[in-house]
């Protein structure tokens, strides 16, 4: 008979610290005899509950969301009703863009919340939110051209510069670092350049440059909303963003970098890194099925990630991804670009293991999964013998 | 005896030359076919020493038949060398990364090192040294100029620029090609121990075996030869024309000519789809199949042949509804058992059944007997009795599928692994396959002339695993999230009329729900004048469940306690739906019991329904008179407030949400509004109608049809949209000649206030037609989407699967996770 500190040990080796502190709680005031049965009851459980070796767990994440994704909607945005939140593709377009890890997403965005010692002021954070939105010059002035002298002339607009907070001096020296020339003269509602421009083409050239300057904010912040979170009674305020630049956005000092959150799994796994794109990529597809009433199991979820990061960078689902570098030279064969694969295989000359699924069904041999993986058989003779 | 060989690796390569002649078995010379007794030309296309397709002749390689002749390959020799069409743009790419003089990669050494050195692997490393390379315009390493080669699609190669421009001819390239020293080639992504650049241009051309083209005697007795020997003719005799021209001494544009023509044969030879030439057609017009056709595509040889394959031993038919069946059964019609065989192999303990099927001359029979070495034997009413007598144990006999045999069951599309599960057949007569309907969510199946598959597995290996793994009640829960998929609308409108307050059943109509479970005793065998229906469900839940569930239609949960059902009214969440009843019985009693519980369930529910009866009608979805004047009010108030929006709007007093300009404000304003309108109608609809009402209880437990369906019906048809708007287009400026220009109030804008039953006003019939052809544009697009965004999944992770200690590998046994899900448990079995 085991003692009950040996059945916590056994547990305790088995079962993950969550599990162990409910058991902990439910068998608080049972007897010892009582206690002993439960535990072992729910060892056994538990133990019936793991995956089978052989189990092909990848085609089951493949089917779950496979399956369900004819149910999803195509609306590319999900209404976002009157909260004001910033409405984010929805549905199929995005799990599409989340799988391909596509380079240019429909709307990228960022949660950005601030100090706690801030959070709950709404003017500070709608300060923060401003001063976040990139401003070109062009929204701000009149931008005109002196043909005779081959002048820039900036026409400060004052009523817009005062609302975006700037001063015609820092305007002017961003705009000198864009022509990489000193202003000729600066003053309350004007500023005059003269670029290196020997023609009309060339200071046109110059003139769209000035007129596109950022001259304030972040760059690709399009917009930045502010958007009002309840906790029990306390109203706290976060900022959310079209467009997104995480790692400058991380630099201001009013921002808890911790929690601050984008939804670009690109920009992530540049600014933060592979885990940090892998749990990105997670909870974006998590939510995105969420949103459309879908439950999956999250260990399918959680495993396309996995296998869209496993190799220290995203790789896409497709032929551009995970399809296309799969070792076995059959097996990428059998999906898009077939005869680029059987032509360059013959080219480099390479072997194909026949460890895959689709390899093994090509030459007509047992695929490597469930049954099919085990590789140990017991003799036929030897077995006779006895 | 034949030796049994796998396949351990495949090695990939270019063919070789010298290989090609060596491995053929004759030199192809003669462009026609057959001479004039029809009997095929020596050194021919079709010559015997290439295989033989036609019954009755022999093979003169092999000596060979038909069917044990695999087919030699002959070959052409070409008279003057033709670039290799798949290999045109690699030869592009090393032509401009090598020295037209030395053959040698035009960038320094240690540059190629330091390119090699990189984490950029393949095709990848080599397109950064080609990158490199062509820039330069000498040679480092004997200092000759480097033009520039241009490459005119699909195979014709040009070197220098302007009116320097000179044709590179296929024997020129062939020549740089060999020049290329040997250790460069592994920098230019070419495996330098098994293959030689030059061998992208072809000298001589291997001719497949007959049997890879054979010829088709059609029923006039014409033969009808295959695409690709059409071809080989074409170029046969373009190369003898060649030929002939060189050795004449003929002017050499007219060689030229000849040569691009031979070029182009051989191109469309290999690839009848290369873009900038035309294809080769055969006289009707119909464009050749030729080698890159036959791989490629869907039906190519890769994935219509080895990748997927048709079969034997399957049927398909329509199917139809059987409640007496078992979930885990299928009704077989006999006229399909008996064209579905499966052998059985003769033992001790089975012969004398197996002499019987011999013997047997009508339905359950056998049709063939194989004997130990292998020799196959039809049974005829001649040799019945001498087969019956001659067979014993190591025979084996091919039967008809009998009831209890297990079969595979599969409706497309075969969206995940429940959509082909393994049922035991049961013979019975009719002409449709049957199931019970509990089992027809997991296919996606009704019975409106779905039709699906049947297939019969051949070996004990493969029935075992069928049985064991595929089983219906092994697979009742889905992997997805470890709900239980059984269950239909009936059932749970019939749990929930039994589980009803009121629900009272005669002592007669007890024992006649309990007959058709095969209970014959009353329910906890005491006499009593009225039961209520919990009682008799309790009767089919096993004793050790105690169990508290959720129920939408009572305010208290559904309490089951040692399987009594004590309180609550039973919806979709115990069964049907989420099904957490059935997963518990799974859990604690087995498969066997969750099996047999659904079998129950089902019976009972419907027995039950088909009792009591179980309509609605119109007077369902009609409110009351108090009912209707409410809903009117809340209508009238929701138009109204939406109109104060408008007006505020109009008067520019509309303050903007953030990130909103003031007209896209106003819109959500008025979206958010007209959803309340039919929420509030919904509750007004509940109260008025009551929960005795079969529509709402419908909608309330989960059988068929939400709330916005009887909302709908009963109150508010509601806002109508397009792609999530609300109508807009049409005419100008309103969307129908109804209503004023630039008028936004909700009902020009597509509001509907009219009920189903009450009838809609023409120009509602408009708008919701228009919102209606929206939703069925979706629906058009978005299977095939999914479809395909499904494939890609699948092929992605089609490999990944875990290993004893938990890990998950994908085929090269490299790790994506070291424990299952971060805690290796089974999605279908895991609770959390």
């Amino acid at each position: 008979m085991t003692s009950m500190k040996d059945t916590w040990k056994e547990l305790e080796k088995e079962l993950p610290q969550r599990k162990i502190q409910t058991l902990k709680e439910n068998t608080k005031g049972m007897k010892a005899a009582e206690k002993r049965k439960f535990l072992e009851e729910k060892l056994e459980e538990y133990r019936k509950s793991k995956v089978e070796p052989g189990e092909p767990v990848g085609l089951l994440a493949a089917q779950a969301v496979g399956e369900r994704a004819t149910q999803m909607v195509l609306r590319t945005f999900h209404i976002a009703g009157l909260t004001g939140e910033l409405s984010v593709p929805q549905g199929m377009p995005r799990l599409k863009e989340l799988l391909e890890v596509r380079h240019q997403p429909k709307m990228e965005t960022c949660k950005i919340q601030i100090k706690k010692e801030l959070n709950g002021n709404k003017e500070k954070v709608k300060e923060i939110a401003r001063d976040m939105e990139e401003v070109t010059l062009e929204e701000v002035a009149d931008v005109q051209e002196d043909f005779n002298e081959k002048r820039i002339i900036i026409n400060f607009n004052e009523k817009k510069m005062k609302k975006q907070n700037l001063k015609p001096e820092e305007v002017a020296a961003k705009i000198k670092d864009k022509l990489r020339k000193k202003p000729e003269k600066v003053e309350d509602d004007q500023a005059i350049f003269k670029p290196k421009a020997s023609t009309l083409k060339s200071l046109r050239r110059y003139t769209q440059k000035a007129k596109t300057a950022r001259v304030k904010g972040i760059k690709g912040i399009k917009r930045a909303t502010i958007v009002e979170r309840k906790q029990g009674n306390k109203k706290t305020y976060e900022i959310h963003t079209d467009g997104t630049n995480l790692r400058n956005i991380l630099k201001l000092p009013e921002v808890n970098s911790k929690e601050t959150y984008s939804n670009s799994i690109r920009e992530v796994q540049g600014v933060l890194g592979i885990e940090a794109a892998r749990k990105v990529l997670h909870l974006e597809i998590q939510e995105n099925l969420k949103a459309q009433n879908i439950t999956i199991n999250d260990r399918h979820i959680m495993l396309i990630s996995d296998a869209m990061t496993r190799k220290g960078e995203l790789n896409a689902i497709g032929r551009h991804g995970i399809s296309g570098e799969k070792e076995s030279v059959l097996a990428n064969a059998s999906f898009e670009t077939q005869m680029r694969h059987l032509l360059t295989a013959a080219q480099k000359g390479e072997t194909d293991p026949l460890k895959g699924v689709a390899e093994r069904m090509i030459v007509g041999e047992v695929i490597p999964v469930g049954t099919g993986s085990v590789e140990l058989r017991m003799s036929n003779q030897k077995q006779k013998k006895k | 005896m034949r030796t049994e060989k796998k396949i351990g690796k495949i090695r990939f390569r270019l063919l070789q030359p010298d290989t090609i002649r060596r491995m053929s078995v004759l030199r192809v010379v003669v462009p026609d076919i057959y001479d004039d007794e029809g009997y095929p030309i020596e050194g021919g296309l079709v010559d015997l020493k290439m295989g033989v397709v036609n019954p009755g002749m022999r093979c003169k390689t092999c000596g060979g038949t038909k069917d044990t002749c695999p087919g030699h390959f002959g070959h052409i020799e070409l008279v003057r060398p033709v670039i290799h069409v798949g290999y045109a743009k690699d030869i592009y790419d090393i032509l401009r990364s090598t020295c037209g003089e030395c053959g040698r990669i035009t960038l320094k050494e240690d540059k190629i090192e330091k390119i090699e050195d990189s984490p950029t692997e393949g095709i990848y490393q080599f397109r950064e040294i080609r990158d490199k390379a062509k820039k330069k315009d000498e040679c480092p390493y004997c200092g000759a100029e480097q033009k520039k080669i241009t490459l005119t699609k699909p195979t014709s190669y040009f070197e220098g620029e302007g009116s320097a421009k000179q044709r590179l001819r296929p024997s020129e390239v062939r020549e740089r090609l060999e020049r290329i020293p040997r250790e460069h080639l592994e920098a230019l992504n070419i495996d330098p121990d098994l293959n030689r650049p030059e061998w992208f241009v072809l000298t001589v051309l291997p001719v497949p075996p007959v049997t890879t083209r054979p010829s088709i005697t059609l029923e006039s007795g014409n033969r009808s030869e295959d695409d690709l020997t059409h071809k080989l003719t074409d170029l046969l005799r373009i190369n003898q024309r060649l030929a002939d021209n060189i050795s004449a001494g003929a002017p050499q544009p007219i060689i030229e000519d000849l040569w691009d023509l031979l070029q182009y044969h051989i191109t469309t030879y290999f690839n009848n789809k290369v873009s900038g030439i035309p294809p080769a057609k055969q006289r009707s017009g119909r464009a050749l199949n030729t080698l890159f056709q036959r791989i490629k595509g869907k039906h190519g040889r890769i994935k219509g042949n080895l990748i997927s394959k048709r079969v034997n031993f399957s049927a398909r038919g329509v199917i139809s509804p059987d409640t007496a069946l078992s979930i885990g059964e299928v009704g077989v019609p006999q006229e399909i058992a008996k064209e579905l065989t499966l052998p059985i192999k003769v033992t001790e303990k089975n012969i004398t059944e197996m002499i019987n099927y011999i013997r047997s001359e009508e339905y359950p029979m056998a049709l063939y007997v194989k004997t130990p070495d292998g020799k196959k034997k039809k049974i005829t009413d001649m040799n019945r009795e001498t087969l019956a007598e001659e067979i014993q144990p190591g025979y084996t006999v091919r039967r008809q599928l009998i009831t209890g045999d297990i079969t595979l069951f599969n409706r497309q599309p075969s969206l995940h692994r429940l959509s082909m599960q393994a049922h035991r057949a049961r013979v019975m007569h009719g002409k449709t396959l049957r199931i019970n309907d509990g089992i027809a969510k997991p296919y996606n199946a009704d019975f409106d002339g779905d039709a699906m598959n049947l297939h019969v597995p051949q070996t004990v290996e493969a029935q075992v695993e069928a049985r064991e793994l595929l089983a219906v009640k092994e697979n009742i829960i889905s992997p997805r999230h470890g709900q239980v998929l059984a269950g239909g609308h009936d059932h749970v409108s019939g749990l929930a009329l039994m589980t009803q307050e009121n629900a009272t059943f005669t002592k007669e109509e007890t024992l006649k729900l309990l007959k058709s479970v095969n209970i014959n005793r009353l329910p906890n065998g005491k006499d009593k004048k009225e039961y209520h229906g919990r009682e008799i469900i309790s009767e089919i839940i096993p004793d050790t469940i105690t169990l508290e569930i959720p129920s939408q239609l009572s305010e208290k949960p559904v309490k089951i306690e040692k399987g009594q059902v004590k309180e609550g009214i039973m919806d979709e969440k115990c069964f049907g739906g989420e099904g957490i009843l059935t997963r518990e019985i799974w859990d604690k009693e087995g498969s066997d019991r969750a099996e047999k519980f659904i079998n129950d369930i089902t019976r009972l529910t419907l027995e039950s329904i088909t009792m009591k009866g179980y309509t609605i009608s119109l007077e369902e979805y009609s409110l009351t008179e108090k009912g209707e004047k409410k809903r009117q009010e809340t209508v009238d108030k929701g138009i109204g407030t939406a109109k104060e929006f408008i007006k505020k709007y109009e008067e520019g007093k509309l303050e903007a949400l953030p990130g909103k300009t003031e007209r896209e404000t106003l819109e959500a304003m008025i979206m958010d509004q007209m959803e309340k309108i039919n929420k509030k109608t919904w509750e007004i609809a509940l109260k008025d109608l009551g929960m005795d009402n079969y529509g709402v209880v419908m909608a309330k437990s989960g059988a068929r049809g939400s709330w916005r369906n009887v909302t709908q019906m009963t109150c508010v048809v509601g806002q109508m949209g397009i792609r999530g708007e609300r109508l807009e287009r049409g005419y100008q400026g309103r969307v129908l000649p109804h209503f004023k220009k630039g008028d936004l109030s909700p009902r020009v804008k597509g509001f509907i206030p009219s009920s189903f039953s009450k009838g809609l006003r023409p120009e509602e019939a408009y708008q919701q037609s228009m919102s209606g052809r929206d939703s069925l544009i979706d629906k058009g697009i978005n299977p095939a989407e999914s479809g395909y965004l499904y494939k890609k999944i699948a092929n992605a992770l089609l490999d990944i699967n875990v290993k004893e200690d938990l890990t998950v590998t994908d085929a090269a046994g490299k790790i994506i996770q070291f424990k299952y899900g971060e805690d290796g448990l089974n999605p279908m079995k895991a609770r959390d």
